[in-house]
Formats: C-alpha cells, sequence, structure tokens
C-alpha cells in the first residue's frame, strides 16, 4: 500500500489533503537583486512526476477529488552565499552548477532562491472498490 | 541562517484555501517543521511524522510551549503510518510526498 492509500486510511470522510510541491526544474538563486544563476532540479521535477502519477491512481480509484489548484513563489532566504550553498548541496535531486557554486562561494551578500511551489487542495472521497 | 518562506507565502496560501482551527491535522514528511508550527497555532491536535529522527529533533525545538502541548511527533515514514483508532480532518503534505 502507497503511502497516499495509508493517508485516505487515517482521514475522516469528507477530510481534506493539502499537498504543496516545488516544481521549478531551475529554482532562480539571487543576490542584491540580481540572478546569479539557477539550480539543477531537474531530477526533482522527474521525482514529481512520479508522484503525480500516484496522484493520478488515487484520483482514479475515487480515494480523492481534486478541489483546487495554485501556484505561487515561496522565497528561501541565506544570510550569504557559503551558507546558501552549503544548504542546497544536500537537496534531495539537486545540483549546483560549477559556475554557480563559485559565484555563492564568494558572495557575502544575503542571497535567495526562489522557488515556484503547486498547491493542491483534495476532498478525501470514498473508493469505488475495495483496497 | 537559512530562513524558510519568511514572508509566510505558503502558509497564507493553505489558510487562504481551508481553516485549521480547531481541527485534528496530519501533518506529513513534517521535515525541521515546515508546517508544524503553522498547524498547531491553529489546529486542536496535530499528529507529525517524518522518517529523519534529526528532522523531528528540530521540528519539535522550533515550537512554542503552548504549540508542543497540541503536537504529537514520532519517527517513521508515511507507508508505515498506522493509527487505526485515529481520524484526521486534514492532511498536511508540505514538500513530502
Amino acid at each position: 500500500m502507497h503511502a497516499l492509500r495509508k493517508i485516505h486510511a487515517a482521514l475522516a470522510p469528507d477530510a481534506l489533503l493539502v499537498d504543496t510541491q516545488p516544481l521549478s526544474p531551475q529554482p532562480r538563486v539571487v543576490s542584491d537583486d540580481a540572478e546569479i544563476g539557477t539550480l539543477d532540479m531537474r531530477a526533482w521535477v522527474e521525482t514529481i512526476r512520479a508522484v503525480d502519477a500516484r496522484f493520478a491512481e488515487t484520483l482514479a480509484a475515487g480515494l480523492f477529488d481534486l478541489l483546487d489548484e495554485t501556484r505561487f513563489v515561496v522565497t528561501e532566504s541565506f544570510d550569504d552565499g557559503p551558507e546558501c550553498l552549503e544548504t542546497v548541496s544536500v537537496w534531495r535531486d539537486t545540483r549546483v552548477p560549477q559556475s554557480l557554486a563559485s559565484k555563492l562561494d564568494a558572495t557575502n551578500a544575503a542571497v535567495r532562491v526562489e522557488q515556484d511551489v503547486r498547491l493542491r487542495l483534495l476532498h478525501r472521497a470514498t473508493p469505488r472498490h475495495n483496497y | 541562517m537559512e530562513r524558510r518562506d519568511e514572508d509566510g507565502v505558503e502558509s497564507a496560501a493553505i489558510a487562504g484555501l481551508v481553516s485549521l482551527d480547531g481541527k485534528r491535522v496530519l501533518d506529513v514528511g513534517c521535515g525541521r517543521g515546515r508546517l508544524t508550527a503553522f498547524a498547531a497555532a491553529r489546529a486542536a491536535s496535530v499528529y507529525a511524522f517524518d522518517p529523519s529522527a534529526e528532522n523531528i529533533a528540530a521540528a519539535h525545538a522550533a515550537l512554542t510551549d503552548e504549540q508542543r502541548n497540541r503536537v504529537r511527533f514520532a519517527v517513521h515514514d508515511a507507508e508505515a503510518l498506522d493509527l487505526p483508532r485515529e481520524r484526521f480532518d486534514i492532511a498536511l503534505c508540505g514538500w513530502s510526498l
């Protein structure tokens, strides 16, 4: 039983599920209001596609109904470039291009990473068949 | 210091769609508490879990005493979720599934 089915089982009838996921394949990295590069999160986007496929299965099985979907930008802020580099280097499915890594290593100013995020609101439904 | 979503864009977007007030909330893969304090400030109760004990410790430390009283933490992944006597009103999956 995959995670979404476990969550469905733990929810009351008519409960809601709020799912947020970062979607940017290349989130912008900004310092002093200027873009200094982008992260390479194309592998992460592939992971999200796999998650979406599992969501599609649960929607098809009647476990959840999609009520709403919206997008917005979430910013992660860092005191300086090295701190940003240290943090994003261990993000799952994220690669820091060498040119960006060099710039971050030499940046003493505050840095932010801007990510496009998708929010989906789902309603827990009663499945049409047992699982 | 890393500061996630300082402007509270994500929590505002959630609050604009669904009220957590007085609800029983399941915080799925809570990480270092990305949405846990937001939920604990509003919900009647929160069950927050994550496979990383280090993340759970950080999420716990980020709460006020009052918020902590409404949150139960556990270390496991979503596939090990097994609370047969409980039903939740809202599941929050913040960057976790």
